[in-house]
């Protein structure tokens, strides 16, 4: 093959990263606080004034119903996409992409992908609010769990059919040894996690089940060595360091997902309360960072997700309201298949998780979510708090709530959230997968399945139909 | 408007364009410095603090109310009396290696900020050798450090070893957070104190400075 040739190649292949690659190096230099502190916020806040969106959130309902005010919503974000671009660390300067760009990139993104093989393959696609097409479910999100632990939790979990992929848990030891950021442990933990991965996924009989990967190294070492063991295509963890910011370690994750056949998924979750301000232009900042993912680094599965700074979660009344705001406004005005975690705070056995889960997981699939990954236990702060039941129950919820209504929704968030909400700044964090699982047989402990059995005759008592998980019910 | 509310609004404003002619005005009225912080600068970051809490005011603002006081305190610091500390003590705080997770850091690092501490923030992905380096350079009393990716707490321990191993572990109380720590491992790697949010994070610096390094332990979670 000659060498032109083989560019014109890459050109298709990376070619997007090369060029944002080259305008983080020559963009206009600005230094991270100011960018944190003042081009951001006033960005924002001159947008959601020009659009009238400042003083919308109405947190006596939730989830919003109004089409017009999504509309308005996602031309705001559109409008911060173009005025304020991706800054990145690494350089100290922004990314910019202007308007003819946006545009000509928004026309090409993908509305569907494949991941997974064989009985394993699923298709991603984008939805619309109120969308009667189950969304797909990934689980857990990368919760710390004990070395032993990984491969019986793993099996436990992706035996439900519920699951569609795997993400999590992630390791804290490899093999004893301590995984340390940045250092040759994450390189090796990026190859022991596919040992287990695949051995935990062939117990629970799922050969060929597509993965998120990968989980258990956060800067690029573990994904550069793990990343490729994979037969493709799988989803790869390219995520950003913050909202609205990208750097070189997402970017070297971009070059190799791109050319082994991956499918990019980039977000970084934008803070109520944070930099972003309030719920009105956090959800701007959302809107704004998922529609530069694609231009940016080529993500086909962006979704910055909204946390409520007070808690670190978004099952209160200002995170559900911005996160199912921004939902809607890409839903309803792309092709995006939009991707948002759902942070719960309380812990496994806890009712108060169940209720924030039928919370977070209704708002997001009547909104229109496409994918979403979780559980977040106990915030994802104690280690082993993850069973596999937090995982079916979240599955069967958001699969249950497609079509759901958005008045519907926003009914159910208003009668469910009065249960829990006074707890958000102090949660109970549950038991321990050990507490509540005979590990060996992969059994609840009775009490549990009860509470869990309870809680699912709940959900279907909002109006929600629960799917069974095919394990248990 | 007297000249003490009227520092209390360039606090809360965050107006570095102003604050420090206010100060020199009071401080030229026969204002005491230690009026000067109390009324002016303390009032202004409790309303602050109240109103972040009530999704009012921003991390942007709390971080400018924040960068105010310190250009106020810098200001009266030489016409304190004898005795009066203008800071409650001083903090080196930083995310641990290998984490770039800036926000809940910079949070703590305002709130601490703007409530009374002398904050030097080293930003994320900070190693061990630049927390002890910087520690020892600026005399701090409390390294703070923070995690949210598991695979950079272990670094917290580092530096609590790197400590003890050089002799310098009785100089610093050292206070670790982030989202997978808790008060069980925060004891267990030898840390001073420990609180899960932000906002407990100055109950925490504040009984971490009633106490020797190593001698106790400060926990708040509620």
């Amino acid at each position: 093959m000659e060498k032109k040739e083989i560019d014109e190649q890459m050109r298709e292949r990376h070619g997007k990263i090369l060029r944002s690659l080259d305008k983080a190096r020559t963009g206009k230099h600005i230094t991270e606080k100011e960018w944190d502190t003042k081009i951001l916020p006033n960005t924002l806040k001159d947008v959601a004034k020009e659009f009238g969106l400042l003083k919308t959130c109405d947190i006596e309902n939730p989830v919003n119903s109004d089409p017009e005010l999504a509309d308005r919503f996602f031309k705001a974000g559109w409008e911060a996409a173009q005025r304020l671009g991706f800054y990145c660390p690494d350089t100290e300067s922004i990314i910019r992409v202007d308007l003819a760009e946006l545009e000509s990139e928004f026309k090409k993104v993908p509305s569907s992908f494949v991941a997974g093989s064989g009985e394993g393959e699923r298709t991603i696609r984008a939805r619309r609010p109120s969308d009667g097409h189950e969304p797909i479910f990934t689980a857990p999100l990368s919760i710390q769990m004990d070395e032993e632990l990984y491969i019986p939790l793993s099996q436990g979990i992706v035996s439900s059919k519920l699951i569609d992929f795997q993400e999590g848990p992630s390791l804290d030891t490899v093999m004893g040894s301590p995984l340390l950021a940045d250092t040759p442990y994450e390189t090796f933990a990026g190859i022991y996690e596919y040992h287990l991965r695949t051995e935990a996924q062939r117990r629970a009989g799922r050969k060929g089940m597509g993965n998120a990967l990968v989980s258990s190294a956060s800067t690029h070492f573990g994904f550069l060595s793990g990343f490729n063991l994979y037969e493709q295509p799988q989803i790869a963890l390219c995520l950003n360091p913050a909202f609205m910011k990208i750097n070189y370690t997402t970017f070297h994750k971009c070059f190799v997902a791109n050319e082994q056949g991956g499918n990019i998924r980039s977000e970084s979750p934008t803070m109520i309360g944070g930099y972003t301000g309030g719920p009105e232009t956090t959800a701007i900042a959302s809107i704004a960072t998922d529609i530069l993912q694609f231009p940016v680094c080529g993500a086909v599965l962006p979704g910055s997700p909204s946390y409520d700074i007070r808690y670190s979660g978004n099952c209160g009344r200002h995170g559900v309201w911005t996160q199912s705001m921004a939902t809607q406004a890409i839903a309803r005005n792309s092709n995006i298949i939009l991707m948002k975690t759902i942070n719960q705070v309380a812990g496994p056995s806890d009712d108060m998780f169940f209720y924030e889960t039928i919370v977070g997981m209704t708002a997001a699939s009547a909104s229109g979510q496409a994918f979403t990954i979780s559980p977040r236990s106990a915030g994802g702060s104690k280690k082993n708090h993850l069973t596999p039941i937090e995982a079916w129950y979240n599955a069967a919820v958001f699969k249950g709530a497609a079509g759901l209504s958005l008045e519907k929704a926003n009914e159910i968030c208003r009668e469910v959230i009065p249960l829990f909400e006074e707890h958000l700044m102090n949660p109970p964090k549950g038991k321990s997968f050990r507490d509540l699982f005979d590990i060996d047989t992969l059994q609840p402990i009775p009490e549990y399945k009860e509470q869990y059995m309870k809680m699912r005759e709940f959900a279907e008592s909002l109006g929600i139909p629960m799917p069974g998980d095919g394990v248990i019910c | 408007m007297g000249i003490l509310k009227k520092i209390e609004e360039a606090i809360y404003d965050g107006d570095e364009d102003n604050i420090l002619d206010l100060v020199q005005e009071a401080l030229d009225g026969g204002i005491s410095a230690e009026r000067i912080i109390a009324e002016g600068g303390v009032v202004a970051l409790d309303r602050l603090g109240e109103d972040f809490n009530n999704l009012e005011v921003f991390l942007p603002e709390l971080m400018m109310g924040g960068d105010c006081m310190k250009m106020l305190i810098e200001k009266v610091k030489p016409f304190l009396e004898a005795g009066s500390s203008a800071f409650s003590g001083k903090v080196i705080i930083g995310c641990a290696k290998g984490d770039l997770h800036d926000i809940g850091k910079s949070l703590v690092a305002t709130e601490l900020a703007v409530h009374g501490f002398e904050v030097i923030d080293l930003g994320v992905d900070v190693s061990t050798n630049r927390f002890i380096e910087t520690a020892e350079k600026e005399n701090a009393d409390i390294i703070a450090v923070s995690a949210l990716l598991t695979t950079s707490q272990y670094y917290m321990e580092e530096l609590i070893n790197r400590l003890t191993d050089e002799g310098k572990r009785d100089k610093y109380r050292i206070a670790v957070g982030g989202g997978p720590i808790s008060t069980e491992y925060a004891r267990k790697i030898g840390a001073d104190g420990y609180s899960r949010t932000a906002n407990l994070a100055v109950t925490m610096a504040k009984g971490l400075m009633k106490m020797e390094p190593t001698k106790d332990f400060v926990s708040v979670v509620a």
